[in-house]
């Protein structure tokens, strides 16, 4: 190494070049993040049609042509038409409607789960990402023990104490979320904590609470967003999946799932009833797990371009 | 003064199915230094011979197994949380890598900001002109655009740059260089080493500058200390170890130097030596005189006797054949091989 010593003072020298290498101008890693997710057609679209979904569900009662529970024995089991866009159930009541009124209980019962499993998983996974030691195996092995029981079971078992409803189906499954939320946490803290800056942060004097909130949290969470939005998706399934067994809203209100299971019954004489729920499930996790990936790709783009 | 007395630290590589220790490495093996106010202690040696662990001692990011670090008279090691931050304060780390070095979502203001606030320095007002003051002095631009801006717009040098300004600003005694130059390229390493110059005359800094390349240090060093396998080996004044290097290894490490400055470089001799093979497994240190087996020099008093660190021709050394090292153009069986047309 023959460094020749210029001792010329050091020059204030233009930001975005130094010694003619060039500089991509960068913005905030979050910025960046949204500028390749915005990039990414698909996963714009995806998320388009959850956000749609979510419009229709709250306004609902503005935009239902007709009462969800409205029983109507002139016009049982009638096919899609004009009057009734989705056709009609054995009791005359209205698909459209019920789905619109459903989409509150379906993408309410996924939101809150997916809440409440990132409220019980991600600050622990979090902690023990980054202090590592008892913290981190007392954590990881209570995480285990968690997750040996298979989520379904789980969730069923948390519903024969709390009895059937959107509300305790969701928070089962959020219960159950809330150990793939502390995994995610756990490791996106512990590749943050390896980072250089965080040793040269303890080293100027923060303590583990600033150092965890101010630097190990900002530049882990991208992860534990792209695993939420992941997990919405299968928040929609599990909940249509247990209110299809009966566990979720009980009659005469109906989430998505359990439109699906009464519709099944008449699947010889009105597949609309089974098709169409089970349609709208499946665009919705699809749409869920479409954005999802688009923000995994978003934030390892970011990651590997923003260095 | 800042001052390491015997650090000793080990890792365990490997234990067995009970959990005891099977393998374990002594990456610190009685390690002292001294950094004075003002003045430069490098630390040199090849990769992974324990300089990055020795920093992270000296800078209480790791808890040695034995020894101290003492600053002014305070013992640092064992002290309670609390009372360590303001010693913090005053010892400083830049480490080698400006890209991970540096928090990505954090803007150069916030960061420079957060570490005053830290040590409860300045009103907010303050706090701002100290920043741009500080960014100013290393070279870097100061308006308050330059504040909110992310690690990822500046370039490895200003990067670096910016790891310096971070440093300085809460205005320590101390800075702990750990190979701060080591990614960045030539020039752009010759304008940062005279900046790392200047601010330590301008503000007594005392560096403890770890390199791999004896060739940087040679810039700024007055003393140097030279590390193989976890041990210093030679430790004494730059001129003292450049010009009259009385170690096997340190006169292979100056040998490998490929354009040496004339001023600097001990009196060239007709031979090199080179050291041949690859630095041995640090689990597995040989017995006696660590670096024997690939020692020109060594006879069998070096596999059965370590050498320890003794005063020798006004420096350290830690080598049985000291002054046959210093006084020969010893060649052995080809390992010390004609110094090539420079
Ligand atoms: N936490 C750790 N656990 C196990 N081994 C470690 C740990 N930290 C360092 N080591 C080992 O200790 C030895 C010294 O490492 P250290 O990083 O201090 O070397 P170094 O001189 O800084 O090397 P380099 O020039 O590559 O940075 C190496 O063999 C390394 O593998
Ligand atoms: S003690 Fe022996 S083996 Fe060790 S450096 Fe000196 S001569 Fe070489
Ligand atoms: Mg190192």
């Amino acid at each position: 190494m023959t460094a020749s010593i210029d001792s010329s003072p050091a020059r204030a020298q233009t930001p975005g070049r130094e010694n003619g290498e060039p500089v991509a101008r960068g913005v905030s890693p979050r910025r960046a993040m949204l500028r390749a997710f915005v990039g990414d057609r698909l996963a714009v679209v995806a998320l388009l049609v959850l956000i749609t979904m979510g419009a229709l569900a709250l306004l609902a009662p503005v935009v239902a042509p007709y009462d969800p529970n409205a029983q109507d024995f002139s016009q049982t089991l009638q096919s899609p038409s004009r009057e009734h866009w989705f056709g009609t159930d054995d009791l005359g009541r209205d698909l459209l409607s019920r789905m619109l009124f459903g989409a509150r209980l379906s993408l309410g019962a996924a939101l809150i789960a997916v809440t409440l499993g990132a409220a019980l998983g991600v600050l622990p996974g979090f902690l023990a990402g980054y202090r590592g030691g008892t913290v981190d195996i007392g954590l990881s092995r209570l995480t285990d023990a968690i997750m040996c029981i298979p989520g379904l079971i789980l969730s069923i078992s948390l519903i024969a104490v709390f009895g059937p409803g959107t509300l305790q189906v969701a928070i089962a499954v959020g219960v159950a979320f809330a150990p793939r939320f502390f995994r995610v946490a756990r490791g996106a803290a512990l590749s943050v904590a390896a980072e250089t800056y965080v040793k040269a942060v303890r080293a100027a004097g923060a303590g583990h609470t600033r150092t965890l909130l101010r630097h190990v949290v900002p530049n882990a969470s991208s992860a534990v967003i792209v695993q939420a939005s992941l997990m919405f998706g299968m928040g929609l399934l599990v909940e249509a999946g247990l209110s299809f067994l009966g566990f979720g809203a009980q009659p005469p209100a109906a989430s998505w799932g359990a439109l699906l299971r009464r519709g099944s019954g008449f699947m010889v004489e009105a597949r609309y009833l089974s098709v169409i729920p089970g349609l709208v499930i499946t665009i919705a996790v699809l749409a869920g797990n479409i954005a999802g990936d688009g923000l995994q790709r978003a934030v390892t783009n970011q990651r590997s371009s923003g260095r | 003064m800042l001052e390491a007395t015997s650090l000793d630290k080990s890792f365990v590589v490997e234990r067995d199915a009970l959990g005891r220790v099977r393998r374990s490495l002594h990456a610190v093996d009685d390690v002292s230094l001294r950094v004075e106010p003002g003045r430069t202690l490098a630390l040199v040696g090849e990769s992974g011979c324990g300089k990055s662990t020795t920093a992270e001692l000296i800078l209480q990011l790791q808890a040695p197994d034995a020894g101290s670090v003492v600053l002014d008279g305070q013992e640092l090691t064992g002290m309670p949380s609390k009372l360590l931050r303001a010693t913090r304060r005053r010892i400083q780390p830049v480490f080698q890598d400006p890209y991970s070095s540096l928090d990505p979502s954090q803007t150069i203001g916030s960061g420079l900001n957060e570490l005053l606030a830290i040590h409860g320095i300045g009103s907010s007002r303050e706090r701002v002109e100290r920043a741009q003051r500080v960014l100013e002095r290393v070279g870097l631009p100061s308006d308050p655009r330059a504040l909110s801006r992310y690690p990822g717009e500046f370039s490895g040098g200003q990067r670096q740059r910016v790891a310096i300004a971070r440093a300085l600003i809460v205005e320590p005694d101390y800075v702990v260089l750990d190979e701060a130059v080591s990614a960045l390229d030539v020039s752009t390493q010759a304008l940062v080493l005279q900046l790392l110059i200047d601010l330590q005359r301008e503000r007594e800094l005392g560096y403890l500058f770890i390199s791999h390349d004896l060739g940087v240090v040679r810039h700024l060093a007055h003393d140097v200390a030279v590390m193989y396998l976890g041990q210093i080996v030679e430790h004494g004044p730059a001129e003292q170890i450049y010009k009259r290097p009385s170690h096997p290894y340190t006169r292979a490490l100056l040998d490998a130097v490929p354009d040496p400055d004339p001023d600097f470089q001990h009196a060239r001799r007709t031979r090199r030596i080179v050291v041949s093979g690859d630095p041995p497994d640090p689990t597995q240190r040989p017995a006696g005189c660590s670096f024997r087996l690939r020692c020109p020099f060594a006879h069998e008093v070096c596999a059965q006797e370590d050498p320890s660190l003794s005063e020798f021709d006004g420096r350290l050394v830690a080598c049985h054949f000291a002054s046959d090292v210093l006084s020969s153009d010893f060649s052995a069986d080809g390992e010390v091989v004609e110094a090539g047309p420079a």
